[in-house]
């Protein structure tokens, strides 16, 4: 059992039908629109319809237990694939023979021959010095009266380029599970001269309370002549404590960080509501923008969202206990607050712009980056960079004379190799060959 | 000063100059034509390199800054005008390297129309060519480097999906079915192009895309039945070429969609937010990871292969055309 499945999750096969399969399903979360609320799919798709979508997850792909499942299969085969091959790479790349009896040569990419005016050991300490010099690892593997035998390579790493990048990928994903296990993105809108501590979640009633208040004190639009919106500045502080202990204005990519979270000039709106909140201790006017939650008592929030001039009939979300009801109450009227001893009433509107924040803590963004530089490393390395192998013997010819054969490997691009072999030999021929070189077979 | 539309043009007259004396070459193997050719080409290069200075210098202008940070800051690369232009150059100047380094001229009379084309339907389709200020999102550092190296990726696609058709006029053994798959992904990526510009009528443009794609199969076996498609490189020197372009591309695409990634991270506060434009790169980056692991398997290689390099740049093409102009998402500033 163990063993099929090890067979299984080793393939390559495996890998390239589940990278298909990622891909084609990929496809219909750009075709059905991912997340919205219910009613807008029952408008667009229908009852029958929109219960097929979701009980298929394709009103959110992304998060469904399938596209999960899938992506963790990916990273099993990874792993598995990995774990399988790396011995063999590590025996090939490492553990290599390295000598070079005679008539391999011609098992190699690129080999060559050539007698030189000069003793072995003249021949040998200048092949491993160019060698050297071209960044070689060289090495002296068997040596006698007769015969030396050399071995260099170069860029032994780049072998396992394939594992960095696969490395890297593992990386990333998992930095996306931190992101979707401990990350959050959700919105604050900030009347100028309010400020609040709630964030709402796009998804979903959760509202969060950080443990410091954001103030807007300006939000302004800049214009180009033509009318077309050039930027959208907020000035914002930070309030820990009751004591201001950062001010910025962000823009448009370029947010706010403040321990670990921030905060993004989003979008902007209009319209401020005067909220009159009452409770036994005494009462208080409170200035909040559409669609940024009051807090009224413990987990229960509420929030204005939209205002109807001609009824006078505004828009209310009443969230207590992570549950939202939608609701429409009139001005002035004190209303009570279940569960609560507090009552209260809007007692006036200002249509003042307000600026729209995302707010967002993402704790896997690094891992991510870190992902992303391995896997960028690694592709590199696997795809540009060659792991060369030369291998050289010297016959002694007499007291005088010695002939090398010489040839090499490379895992990509032999071209490269055989460049760098022949300016290793010119460097031999110039040394030891004072009349005509003379070449034998190439 | 010289406008850099009028730079743009004149590096289009300069390409289809070389497109010419490419295909001379082809035939002739003359010396002269051959290097008139490759010169054509660079000269073409270089007028829209330094068109491409000029727009930043334009867009600086509208978008009222002065400084030198001006250039890399409003990059000019944010409509499809602009865009496609780089698409174009960008092309070619991976083709001029290619060329160079490995001392072949076969594939100029291929890649200079693919990268013209491109360049033309810019007018055909009506996209507007003036410099535009940019939005606020656009106002940012990576600009430049998520756009040059997402279009270096896409531009090596386009090579290797050019070397694929190419491929299947070489070999011998193409086959009813080959031309059938052929006919009905140049189908695709027409349609998808068309249609993206205008967005209505999809039977008419299914019709005008269908007969575009017809023609371009009918090239493609006429260059085979006449034995043209001889003076190619061998089918194994191809592979190899296509492999080596798609490499190119996936690493440039790689980190095309990080650099965006961070940027998103600045600009939309989260460095994913599966936005289509975002989604459709990752179904390329699949398909092309899929390609370089269906290399490993033995009844993969061959024709599969150049398929996979094939369905890889119609994902391309939809990643730019198709989610920039039908799918509304974040991205949707490029029209």
């Amino acid at each position: 059992m163990f063993k099929v499945l090890y067979d299984i999750f080793s393939s390559v096969k495996l890998a390239i039908v589940l990278l298909l399969t990622l891909a084609v399903t990929s496809i219909v979360g750009t075709i059905v629109e991912q997340q919205q609320d219910p009613e807008k799919y029952l408008r667009e798709y229908g009852e029958t319809t929109y219960k097929i979508l979701k009980f298929l997850g394709f009103t959110d792909v992304y998060h469904s237990w399938w596209y999960i499942a899938l992506l963790t299969l990916l990273a099993l085969n990874l792993i598995v694939c990995s774990i399988k091959r790396l011995p063999k790479i590590w025996k090939i790349a490492m553990e290599p023979r390295k000598t070079l009896p005679p008539g391999y040569e011609k098992g190699l990419a690129v080999s060559n021959a050539i007698t030189l005016q000069a003793s072995l050991n003249e021949v040998k300490e200048k092949l491993l010095e160019t060698l050297r010099n071209k960044r070689y690892k060289a090495e002296v593997s068997k040596e006698t009266e007769e015969e030396v035998h050399l071995f260099a390579d170069k860029n032994v790493y780049a072998r396992f380029g394939v594992y960095i990048v696969h490395l890297g990928v593992l990386i990333v994903l998992i930095g996306g599970l931190v992101t979707a296990i401990f990350g959050y993105r959700g919105y604050m809108n900030l009347a100028e001269g309010t400020s609040s501590n709630l964030v709402s979640f796009f998804s979903g009633p959760k509202i969060v309370e950080l443990p410091f208040y954001v103030k807007c004190n300006k939000f302004k639009i800049d214009f180009y002549p033509s009318g077309m919106p050039k930027a959208y500045i907020s000035d914002l502080s930070i309030i820990e404590d009751g004591k201001e202990v950062l001010r910025k204005s962000i823009e448009v990519n370029h947010p706010l960080k403040y321990r670990g979270i921030y905060f993004y000039q989003a979008s902007y709106g209009q319209g401020e509501a005067f909220l009159r909140i009452v409770s036994p201790k005494g009462e208080e006017i409170v200035g909040v923008a559409f669609g940024q939650p009051v807090k009224l008592g413990e987990n229960t929030y509420l929030r204005i969202v939209s205002l109807d001039g001609n009824t006078m009939s505004i828009g209310i979300e009443f969230i207590q206990n992570g549950k939202v009801q939608e609701g429409v109450i009139k001005p002035f009227i004190l209303y009570k607050v279940p569960g609560t001893d507090k009552s209260f009433a809007m007692v006036d509107f200002k249509p003042v712009f307000y600026t729209g924040l995302q707010v967002s803590k993402d704790p896997g963004t690094w891992i991510v980056w870190v992902g992303s530089i391995i896997l960028i490393a690694g592709l590199i390395v696997a795809f540009f960079i060659p792991h060369r192998r030369i291998w050289a013997r010297i016959e002694k010819k007499g007291e005088n004379r010695a002939r090398l054969v010489i040839g090499g490997l490379a895992n990509k691009g032999t071209e490269g190799l055989a460049t760098e072999l022949e300016e290793v030999l010119g460097v031999l021929k110039s040394s030891y060959c004072q009349n005509t070189p003379k070449e034998e077979e190439s | 000063m010289i406008h850099s539309v009028t730079l743009f043009n004149a590096g289009m007259v300069a390409y289809f100059l070389a497109f010419l004396f490419y295909t001379i070459f082809t035939f002739s193997k003359s010396s002269w034509s051959s290097r008139l050719a490759t010169s054509f080409a660079w000269l073409g290069v270089v007028l829209q390199g330094a068109g491409f200075i000029v727009r930043g210098i334009e867009k600086a202008r509208v978008n009222m800054v002065s400084d030198w940070m001006a250039f890399y800051k409003y990059a000019p690369f944010t409509n499809m005008y602009e865009s496609l232009m780089l698409f174009g150059w960008m092309a070619v100047l991976i083709y001029l390297i290619f060329e160079w380094k490995y001392k072949n001229k076969a594939f100029g009379m291929f890649v200079i129309p693919l990268a013209l084309v491109g360049e033309l339907s810019t007018q055909i389709l009506g996209f507007n060519e003036e410099a535009q200020p940019l939005v606020p999102a656009l106002q940012s550092n990576w600009l430049l480097f998520h756009v040059v190296t997402t279009f270096i990726g896409y531009a090596a696609a386009a090579v290797s999906a050019g070397v694929a058709y190419a491929y299947f006029a070489r070999r011998e053994d193409t086959t009813k079915k080959d031309w059938a798959v052929i006919f009905v992904t140049t189908w695709f990526i027409f349609f998808f192009i068309i249609y993206s510009a205008f967005r209505e009528n999809i039977i008419l443009y299914l019709g005008v895309s269908a007969v575009a794609a017809a023609v371009f199969c009918l090239f493609l076996y006429l260059i085979k039945k006449t034995g043209i498609a001889k003076v190619l490189p061998t089918v194994e020197a191809m592979e190899q070429i296509m492999y080596q372009s798609v490499a190119v591309g996936f690493v440039f695409l790689t980190i095309g969609i990080i650099l965006g990634a961070v940027w998103a991270k600045y600009a939309w506060g989260g460095y994913w937010s599966w936005d289509p434009k975002e989604t459709w790169s990752l179904i390329t980056w699949l398909v092309y990871a899929a390609y370089l692991h269906a290399r490993y398997i033995k009844n993969l290689r061959g024709k599969p292969l150049a398929y996979f390099t094939i369905v890889g740049f119609l994902s391309v093409i939809f990643t730019y055309y198709g989610v920039n102009l039908i799918i509304p998402g974040l991205h949707s500033y490029a029209q």
